[in-house]
């Protein structure tokens, strides 16, 4: 019976109903977001830290640029000396690697570009390929399913070496060789379906979601080569720190007349700093976010101050005709509890979509569903919505108490 | 049936004391038609809401059926109000978003009573409503709306139906059929309350009881 009349309502009032309902669900949804834009810094963070084999503390980003004015054979040259340079880099104590990493269009494999084209071809017939140098082979978080892993790869210098994503295992066997004008491609291994990896314009920390920095691998394919670009990570070895790596780096740097080419960032500091940027629009976010959910909580309460007004005659005559105040209260708290969970139904569905999407590039979404959504944003969400149906049922109720049903229809008293 | 002594109601409005009834001695027999007549501000509706349980009084005592009910608790009133008073208010006091059948279902709802059909048809057919039960309020005239508030304080067969200005809404031949129809009511064994100040329809009743300034006077 009350709960027939807190429907009926509801129903009969539908618009308010929908404009009470719309106000949870945006106050809602902005309380979710806030937690969920402050929390994903840290899963950016994470994602990299994790796919790094030192992590992040432990690396450090250079810039080997030594200017474009070079003719061909001084570039050539310029190649040997910095391809000297690196070997002889990587074989000290406190380093554990360096090497570079670049995506871009690779000769064409018809065979393998057939099956990346399923996956959205970059380029027009040419192999969309990350590009690492063969002495990085430890420093990427890589899972193979078959084939042979990079960390125990002895990689020949003639050819190439290829991870393909799991898109390519039904197709594409481990062992398979290309001949591309002249350039040997192998196939070392089929890539985990979890793998991600950078993407092509890693900024590390700047970005606002980790679908940014990184990207699935599931039709990409990872070539090891002797190729050098001009942008490098270097990871320091265990029982160093970065800043002993960095000064060793300098002195074989030295050797070769090469330390005023080579610039440095460790990602630590690309974090930090990015992160002061990150904390100047934080705080506009919340400022942004505090005033539009105060906004809608305060239009909420009017709205329910509205409501209880505009239902009083109806409430006296429910009471004049034989329903208790009790009773009356009971279908006012039912109504209020049916907006708040409808309304926070519809918040969890909108706020699960677009986790979805702003995490899509994340390695374990249930993960971040838990972290985030599970433990904060519903908890924190809930709390609210409990908290504004509470206040406003019980001033509905003291309300209600207060006035007499004569005064609630509209009566006199003389 | 009814029996009140030395009842005594004080309003503080605007942090201004006023007593709106300062000694009231009355008697109503069961089945009689009373009207309560008075200026405006002279107390006949604060009698009319003690008499249905809607207001306490200052001091005082109400008896109902020999019982002395003047300390009820509210819930104990309230069970009160529901087996033994039916109101009917001026302004008719329909749910205006609900069907005349919804409107007239709604006491009997209140009162958990099963096989509610029937009774309301039979009360909406005895106040020549029954072709209107699907309209809503608004969709009918001023007395209309009246019968089916009537056919309202009619379902749930209480004894005492009181009745606030019934007719002040109405024009002169829709309040003759009201008053009509309180009579019918009145000789099936209802006693009825008429607060009015429409002295076309006090003299219709039984006996007039006249309050002035708080005080009470029998008329006839």
């Amino acid at each position: 019976m009350i709960l027939n009349f807190a429907f009926d309502f509801l129903s009969k009032n539908i618009r308010k109903s929908l404009l009470s309902v719309f106000l949870i669900v945006v106050s809602t949804l902005v309380i979710m977001l806030s937690v969920i834009l402050s929390e994903n810094r840290d899963e950016v963070y994470e994602t990299i830290d994790t796919l790094l084999v030192c992590g992040v503390e432990q690396t450090v980003e250079l810039d080997i640029n030594y200017g474009d004015d070079m003719g061909l054979e001084q570039l050539k040259e310029m190649q040997l000396k910095i391809s000297e340079f690196l070997d002889d880099v990587s074989e000290e104590a406190e380093i554990n690697c360096i090497g570079s990493y670049s995506t871009g269009g690779y000769l064409p494999i018809p065979e393998l570009y057939e099956i990346q084209k399923k996956g959205g071809a970059t380029f027009d017939e040419y192999l969309n390929m990350t590009s690492i140098h063969k002495n990085a082979a430890d420093m990427f978080k890589i899972e193979i399913t078959s084939g042979t892993h990079p960390s125990e790869m002895k990689f020949e210098s003639d050819k190439d070496y290829l991870y393909l994503g799991s898109g390519y295992k039904d197709f594409i066997n481990p062992g398979t060789e290309y001949d591309v004008n002249g350039y040997k491609f192998k196939v070392a291994g089929i890539l985990d379906e979890s793998q991600i990896f950078f993407d092509d314009n890693f900024t590390f920390g700047i970005s606002a979601t980790s679908y940014s920095v990184t990207h699935d691998m599931k039709y990409e394919i990872l070539c090891f080569s002797d190729y050098h670009t001009s942008r490098f990570l270097l990871c320091a070895n265990e029982g160093y720190n970065i800043n002993q790596a960095i000064e060793k780096l300098y002195s074989v740097a030295e050797k070769y007349d090469m330390e005023d080419y080579i610039l440095y960032t460790t990602l630590n500091d690309k974090y930090e700093m990015a992160n002061q940027e990150w904390l100047f629009i934080k705080n506009i976010l919340y400022k942004l976010i505090t005033i539009v959910c105060i906004s809608c909580i305060l239009m909420l309460i009017c709205t329910h101050i509205l409501d209880l007004l505009s239902q009083m005659r109806n409430y006296g005559i429910m009471y004049a005709n034989g329903f208790s105040v009790s009773d009356i209260c009971k279908i006012i708290t039912i109504k209020n509890i049916a907006v708040s969970v409808f309304a926070f139904l519809i918040s969890i569905i909108i706020c699960l979509l677009a986790v979805n999407l702003v995490f899509k590039g994340y390695e374990d979404m249930s993960d971040v569903f838990n972290r985030i959504i599970v433990n904060i944003a519903i908890p924190l969400s809930l709390a609210v919505i409990v908290l504004i149906t509470v206040f406003i049922t019980l001033f509905s109720i003291v309300i209600l108490r207060k006035l007499s049903p004569l005064r609630m229809i509209g009566g006199q008293n003389d | 049936m009814i029996k009140l002594e030395h009842v005594k109601k004080d309003f503080i409005v605007n942090g201004i004391y006023t007593h709106a009834l300062k000694d009231i001695n009355a008697e109503i027999k069961e089945g009689e038609l009373i009207a309560i007549i008075g200026t405006s501000g002279s107390g006949k509706s604060t009698l009319l809401h003690i008499l249905g349980g809607m207001e306490n009084m200052t001091s005082g005592r109400y008896y109902f059926n020999g019982t002395d009910i003047s300390a009820y608790s509210p819930s104990e009133m309230h069970l009160f109000r529901k087996e033994n008073i039916s109101f009917i208010f001026q302004n008719f006091a329909l749910m205006n978003k609900y069907t005349v059948y919804e409107n007239v279902e709604m006491p009997l709802i209140a009162r958990k009573i099963k096989n509610r059909k029937k009774i309301i048809m039979e009360k909406l057919e005895q106040m020549g409503i029954a072709e209107m039960k699907d309209k809503l309020p608004l969709q009918m005239s001023g007395g209309q709306q009246q019968r089916c508030a009537i056919a309202r304080a009619l379902v749930t067969n209480t004894p005492v139906i009181l009745a606030d200005e019934p007719t002040g809404a109405l024009d002169t031949n829709t309040s003759k059929d009201i008053l009509e129809c309180f009579k019918a009511i009145n000789k099936d064994g209802k006693t009825i309350i008429i607060v009015t100040h429409d002295m076309k329809v006090a003299n219709n009743c039984d006996r007039i009881i006249q309050i002035e300034d708080g005080l009470i006077e029998d008329r006839k």
